[in-house]
């Protein structure tokens, strides 16, 4: 079974680790259970990224329940890419994914896994 | 009616989320995770309570329109006594139970930035907080003109039934700020503080009729900092943020820099929301200029 394809993230993007399970109706790509919803009245499994894509309409910032939901900050993040910002993504795939569409950036001098989980040494950066 | 549903959500709430709505005040040091649904079910409370207000507006409105209507009914002996006995009461208890329940749901209610530019930008922003990070939070909606935040006032009298008289008063409101270490190592810190300066004028107009203006201006303060490992990221050029925000100031630490971007706004309604992408933008400005560091031994190939 493949991982899920679902990026996570929103000025750094990486891939999810978890195995997908399903389907999603809509981009007909595979999501693990936590990026993927069943449709209220349809039944069928979406994910949330197109969940996300249903629920931002310009100029919308959260304003009806469903604004509420996890899936809604997958839609935002898709109009903040649209508005020039390129993320930067850790991880072994290639720089632009078809799929999501998403152009990102990778780092030139990434670690195994690109992602700083060390002892930060200073937590008081900003403290003057 | 949306009434049912505010109630019904608010009884869903847990102790501490009710005592945010009562203070309006809450700081914290959670995972990210447990900060979206400590926040998430009040935003939605809140939304509720906001239709359940308008709503009830409408219906004193109406009900006060109706006593007016049924008083010229009865005067006109239109209907039978007994059927206006009836009737002004309802009209009268719609009328005015509405804007009282209106008023007592005031309490309950909110600032809107709270579901407008706190909650989107937490949503964001916790989505790169590192494995296992937590995010420190302060909140404050406890409303931008409430007495506490009043730095100075200042009366201009003139005397009994003299006028203009000037009334200002100038207040700080810190109310939210964040701090994060994100994926990529850096340590992000948002703050979100408004100074907000009321104006209550009375005067005498053209016809002789004393009138009272209150003018409300409010400039917002969004800081988006992002100290960046210098390992990561090439921080020796970082002129060209400057011209992207009000101001620019970089700091410079032994592993790290800081950069620190400020942007203003201006708003004229103490209701008004700022929107997310006036502090999203920022950190995105310095992600998108600040380039990676050439990589370790590069130079010696």
């Amino acid at each position: 079974m493949n991982n899920c394809s679902m990026k996570r993230g929103f000025f750094f993007l990486r891939p999810c680790d978890h195995p997908a399970r399903n389907q999603c109706s809509q981009c007909g790509q595979s999501f693990c259970d936590e990026h993927l919803r069943i449709r209220p009245g349809a039944g069928l499994p979406v994910c949330l990224d197109c969940l996300g894509k249903k629920m931002q309409r310009p100029g919308k910032t959260g304003t009806d329940d469903d604004s509420f939901e996890p899936a809604w900050s997958y839609g935002y993040r898709r109009n903040y890419y649209a508005d020039g910002y390129q993320p930067w993504y850790f991880g072994r795939q290639p720089r632009r994914n078809a799929n999501d569409g998403y152009d990102v950036r990778a780092f030139d001098n990434e670690s195994e896994d690109g992602i700083d989980d060390g002892p930060d040494g200073e937590a008081g950066s900003f403290d003057s | 009616m949306k009434l049912i549903s505010a109630l019904r959500k608010y009884f869903s709430l847990n102790a501490a989320q009710r005592q945010f709505i009562n203070k309006g005040i809450w700081a914290c040091n959670k995972p990210a995770a447990e900060v979206l649904d400590f926040i998430r079910p009040l935003a939605s409370f809140d939304t509720d309570l906001d239709q359940t207000r308008s709503q009830l507006l409408k219906t004193g409105c109406a009900g006060l329109i109706l006593l007016f209507i049924a008083l010229i009914l009865a005067g006109n002996e239109v209907f039978s006594e007994e059927t206006m006995n009836l009737l002004m009461p309802f009209t009268l208890a719609l009328g005015l139970g509405s804007f009282l329940l209106r008023w007592f749901f005031g309490s309950y209610d909110l600032h809107n930035n709270l579901r407008h530019f706190i909650l989107p930008v937490l949503e964001s922003v916790s989505q790169d907080v590192a494995p296992g990070g937590r995010m420190i939070i302060k909140i404050d909606v406890r409303g931008k003109t409430c007495k506490s935040k009043m730095i100075n006032q200042k009366h201009d009298n003139p005397g009994w039934f003299s006028y203009p008289k000037v009334s200002i008063w100038n207040y700080r409101d810190y109310w939210f700020s964040c701090r994060a270490k994100l994926v990529d190592g850096s340590n992000l810190f948002i703050n979100v503080e408004d100074a907000v300066r009321e104006r209550k004028r009375t005067y005498t107009s053209i016809s002789g009729k004393v009138k009272t203006k209150t003018k409300i201006k409010i400039k917002h303060k969004i800081i988006a900092s992002l100290a960046m490992k210098t390992k990561t990221y090439d921080l020796s050029n970082t002129d060209p943020l400057k011209n992207d925000c009000h101001r620019l100031k970089v700091k410079d630490k032994p592993q790290r820099k800081a950069v620190t971007m400020v942007n203003r706004a201006v708003s004229t309604d103490a209701d008004t929301h700022l929107d997310p992408m006036f502090c999203l933008s920022l950190v995105g400005k310095i992600l998108m200029t600040i380039p990676t560091a050439p990589a370790q031994g590069a130079s010696h190939e």
